[in-house]
């Protein structure tokens, strides 16, 4: 199973990340349209973005959301009816959605923002356990 | 399919704007005359949809001296303005009007899941059903065709588990188009008493069957079956989250999400609506002393600790996985038992999907009629929905004829041989299965506690001042 992870202490809070993930997948120069969010408390770094844990998957009220076969939680945006339920769900406050989207977007561990990163704060773990 | 197809009519589906299609539906079974109706702006003013809606449409379509089975009484159905919603728990209601067949007089009734939120996408903001037909019918509407066909009956089953897996498979193109519909049904019950019910379908993807919400109060169901209106079915494919064309639809999903994180971090500390549903009061109405306990005679008993919310929990209800009856609704009140392996009646042995238990049915079915066993509640509550009985007024009217067992008002040889002490829950279900087959003693109780004082007096030399005392109801409506 892939998941993203983020080295809290050497993350500068460029937010490189935010920009390439909302580029890649939605072609907007906009945070909110991004799958990572990089939050300063205090100029400590934290990192908002899915850990694969799939507690929504079972919430889904559309029965849309499901884990593929390397482990990693996708959306089926054919079943997606965008109710947005699994947003306010999400312990990790990490399933995100845009007013002008028809389903909610989350972190697929992809690593286009691992590329961006300039300080090597981002990786992919890949662990041999699938849920 | 092969049913014989007795009317078409084609429509162009109107798109929601602000919640409203404005065109209902008119559907007449006597002459298979359908029409379209503009909803003006008055009727969005005053009566704003759903019930109010309903109630237009009924004050319109009877008079003050039309009986409940007269061919001018109609079942209305609406949805509403913000029905359909997929932001907000509960939208996905039909609120249902008639003439009651116990009480006379206009009523409403209202059910969850999907048929009332798919006709509005259909492009009908109400749908009324007048008329009778001589032969049964079922009504099918395809919102994104915009077709309606009136077709004949082709022996299709009864009882709902049955007609909803089968009507469901026949309109569906395939297994992920099954969520795409909705069937409206009674059971075989429903002709032989006055309290029917009406049971909306909705498809469960996780458990591939088919799954029912009720609008189970007043004999809307005894309506339906006098109309030979077997099932009345609408299919509606392309659910989105702004098909009502909100005005803000930016307020509206920052508030869906803020209401769904407090019912996750909430619920649980709470109500605990996601795990037992509203039986949850069961425990807490047996505390304070207001739990309906045998005809009402107590407001309690020690062996309700038998049908707790933790027992259904425990070992009847699967936990962990949405049960909901509409897309967004994260209270997901809607409970199942699935695999649940029936011990009596025609479908003993088989497992089923029993949708439940409501508070009403824990408190009605259980402690009410002196029943402590959580197997034979949930059995109740199955042939309750498939035989399409309203389960609130038969137990209460159930409650109140085995308090006359009891007291001696009614003997053995009245009730044909049945024993209905309280507890006596195999009575209960005999009982449920002579509505079914429309024979025995089942018919009289499936007349009501109004019709059940006046035939017992009358026929069985029954006391009518202690009658009038012990049996719970108003105006003729059991409650």
């Amino acid at each position: 199973m892939k998941i993203l992870a983020h080295k809290q202490d050497i993350c500068t809070g460029c937010r490189n990340c935010e920009e390439a993930c909302a580029e890649f997948y939605f072609k907007r120069n906009d945070r909110n349209y991004s799958s990572i969010r990089i939050n300063n408390n205090d100029n400590t770094f934290h990192a908002v973005k899915c850990t694969q844990c799939g507690e929504c998957i079972n919430m889904c009220t559309s029965n849309a959301i499901y884990r593929d076969r390397l482990g990693i939680v996708r959306i089926d945006k054919k079943k997606c009816v965008g109710c947005l339920g699994c947003v306010g769900f999400c312990t990790e406050l990490s399933m995100f959605y845009a007013d002008d989207l028809p389903v909610p977007f989350k972190c697929v561990a992809c690593g286009v923002c691992v590329k961006a990163c300039p300080e090597g704060a981002l990786e992919i773990l890949v662990s041999q356990v699938k849920e | 399919m092969a049913r014989k197809i007795l009317k078409s009519y084609e429509y162009k589906p109107q798109k929601l704007s602000r919640g409203y299609t404005r065109k209902s539906l008119y559907i007449n079974v006597g002459d298979l005359s359908v029409k379209e109706k503009d909803v003006s702006q008055m009727m969005i003013d005053k009566f704003v949809g759903g019930k109010g809606f309903d109630l237009y449409y009924l004050w319109h379509a009877t008079r003050p001296e039309t009986k409940w089975d007269d061919p001018e009484n109609e079942i209305v159905m609406s949805a509403g303005p913000l029905g359909g919603m997929t932001q907000y728990s509960g939208t996905g209601k039909t609120l249902v009007c008639g003439i009651s067949p116990l009480t006379g007089i206009p009523i409403d009734s209202n059910a969850g899941g999907y048929f009332g939120p798919l006709l509005k996408f259909s492009g009908w903001d109400a749908l009324e059903l007048q008329g009778k037909s001589d032969k049964d019918l079922v009504i099918f509407i395809d919102g994104n065709k915009g077709l309606i066909q009136i077709e004949e009956d082709d022996g299709l089953p009864e009882d709902t588990h049955l007609l909803n897996e089968k009507l469901t498979s026949e309109y569906a193109e395939n297994e992920d188009d099954k969520v795409n519909i909705s069937v409206v049904c009674t059971g075989s019950a429903a002709p032989h008493i006055r309290f029917g019910m009406l049971n909306f379908s909705f498809y469960d993807p996780r458990r591939k069957t088919c799954r029912v919400k009720q609008a189970g109060r007043c004999g809307l169901g005894t309506i339906l079956r006098d109309k030979k209106i077997k099932a009345l079915v609408v299919k509606f494919k392309g659910v989105t989250p702004n098909l009502n064309d909100v005005a803000d639809i930016s307020a509206i999903n920052k508030i869906g999400v803020k209401y769904a994180k407090e019912m996750h971090d909430l619920d649980q500390k709470q109500n605990g609506m996601r795990k037992i549903g509203t039986a949850n009061t069961v425990s807490i109405m047996n505390k304070y002393d207001l739990l309906p306990t045998r005809n009402f005679q107590t407001g309690g008993d020690p062996e309700v600790v038998k049908i707790s919310p933790e027992v259904f929990i425990n070992n009847f209800l699967t936990q962990g996985i949405h049960d909901g009856c509409w897309y967004g609704c994260t209270m997901a009140c809607a409970k199942t038992a699935d695999h649940f392996k029936l011990l009596t009646g025609p479908y003993k042995d088989q497992c089923v999907t029993v949708d439940g238990p409501e508070y009403e049915c824990v408190a009605g079915l259980g402690s009410n009629l002196g029943v402590f066993d959580p197997q034979a509640i949930l059995e109740e509550n199955f042939y309750c929905d498939t035989y399409g009985v309203d389960l609130v007024s038969f137990a209460t009217t159930m409650a109140f004829v085995m308090e006359c067992f009891e007291r001696g008002q009614i003997s053995l040889e009245d009730t044909g041989g049945l024993d209905l002490h309280f507890g006596n829950s195999a009575s209960v279900l005999e009982i449920l299965n002579q509505m079914s087959r429309g024979e025995g003693f089942g018919v009289i109780v499936g007349q009501g506690v109004r019709r059940c004082k006046q035939i017992f007096v009358e026929k069985f030399g029954a006391d009518p001042m202690l009658l009038q005392d012990i049996g719970m109801e108003n105006k003729g409506l059991e409650y």
